[in-house]
Order: structure tokens, then C-alpha cells, then sequence
């Protein structure tokens, strides 16, 4: 969960000067949650 | 003429006015803070300009309120009370290059949960944003016993 929240802030918070769209962002968190086999509750 | 008036450190105004306010009336200097839920929204729409219709200022310098890391200073935390939203901005995000710094555990925004979802952003958006914030409160929380014990003291992460 360090790991998670390293890469979380690097990563979904973290977007350097690109303009995001809030699908974009949802799709990096998304993206993160499945590369750190964490689970997601539809 | 338009003028852009930024407020860096709403904390400030309100303790130079709670000295004079004691020194004014000779009470305890715990007991004088200013009301902000009285002056802050004066404040705000002043900052957004004389004229009807031509705008409000919906947020004042949040970031300013926590320049000392005063979390719990009566008044950022007042502050809560008056606007739709806050943005903390973190110190260590900064130091950590992550742009923009925002700590995204104590920001909030109420408007947030009428404006998202199926036929605004995404069906799935609220239901991914709370997982990410289960997660990355775990792993925050996580931060402070690694700071006594050291990474290579934990033990394997628990979901």
C-alpha cells in the first residue's frame, strides 16, 4: 500500500503541466488500482 | 480597470485582527478570534469585483490559509464553512516535484457528488474515486509507522 500511494501521488495526482480530462484521470486511477491487483467493487 | 486582489494568508489577517480586536477590548486572546463565517464572505465578494453580475470570487487563497502547516488553526478550519470547496495544497508534494501539489485527503468539494456520475462525467467515476481514496488513505497511514520502523521493517501490504 506504500507502494500504491508512492505511485498514486506520482501518477494520478501528479500530471506535470498536461491538462487532464476527468476521464483521463479516472482511467490512470483505474489503470493503478489493476497494476497493484487491488480490488474494485462495481 | 480590473484588479486581481490575492489574499496570501487569510490566517494572518485574521490574527492581526483578533490583536487589535484584544487590544481594543483587554480579553482573552483566545476568546477574539474574528467570526469568520460573518466577515468571510464579505471578504470574498469584495475580492470579486464591484460590479453586479461581473462575478464572484467562489474561492479565496485556500493555500494560503495552511503556509505554516497550521491545519488545525481555527481559522483555515473555519474556512470550511463558508465555501463550496477546498484545495490543500501539500508542502511535500511539492518537495516530492508532484505538480499540482494537492492533498487530496482533507480537499473537498460539496458540489462534487451532484456532478458526476452517468450523463456528467462517468457511471463509474464515484465508485473509482472512493477506492482510490480508501487506498491511498491506507498507504498515507501507512507513512507514519514506516517513519518509526523504516520500509524495510513492514511487513507485506494488506488490502
Amino acid at each position: 500500500m506504500l507502494d500504491f500511494a508512492d505511485a498514486f501521488e506520482r501518477e494520478v495526482i501528479g500530471q506535470g503541466t498536461v491538462r487532464r480530462t476527468v476521464h483521463e484521470s479516472l482511467d490512470a486511477g483505474l489503470a493503478l488500482i489493476k497494476r497493484f491487483n487491488l480490488e474494485v467493487k462495481l | 480597470m480590473d484588479v486581481l486582489v490575492i489574499i496570501t494568508d487569510m490566517t494572518n489577517y485574521c490574527d492581526a485582527l483578533r490583536e487589535i480586536s484584544t487590544g481594543a477590548r483587554g480579553t482573552a486572546r483566545t476568546a477574539r478570534l474574528p467570526r469568520l463565517h460573518v466577515f468571510g464572505p464579505g471578504v470574498a465578494l469584495r475580492a470579486g469585483g464591484p460590479h453586479p453580475g461581473a462575478g464572484r470570487v467562489r474561492h479565496d487563497a485556500a493555500g494560503g490559509h495552511h503556509a505554516r502547516r497550521r491545519h488545525h488553526h481555527p481559522i483555515p478550519d473555519l474556512t470550511g464553512y463558508i465555501t463550496e470547496g477546498q484545495i490543500v495544497l501539500s508542502r511535500e508534494l511539492h518537495q516530492k516535484g508532484v505538480f499540482p501539489p494537492i492533498d487530496v485527503l482533507p480537499s473537498l468539494s460539496r458540489l462534487m457528488q451532484k456532478g458526476i456520475g452517468e450523463g456528467r462525467t462517468r457511471k463509474d467515476h464515484r465508485n473509482t474515486a472512493n477506492h482510490l481514496y480508501k487506498y491511498y488513505a491506507k498507504g498515507r497511514d501507512l507513512r507514519r509507522l514506516e517513519s518509526i520502523v523504516g520500509r524495510d521493517g513492514m511487513t507485506k501490504p494488506t488490502h
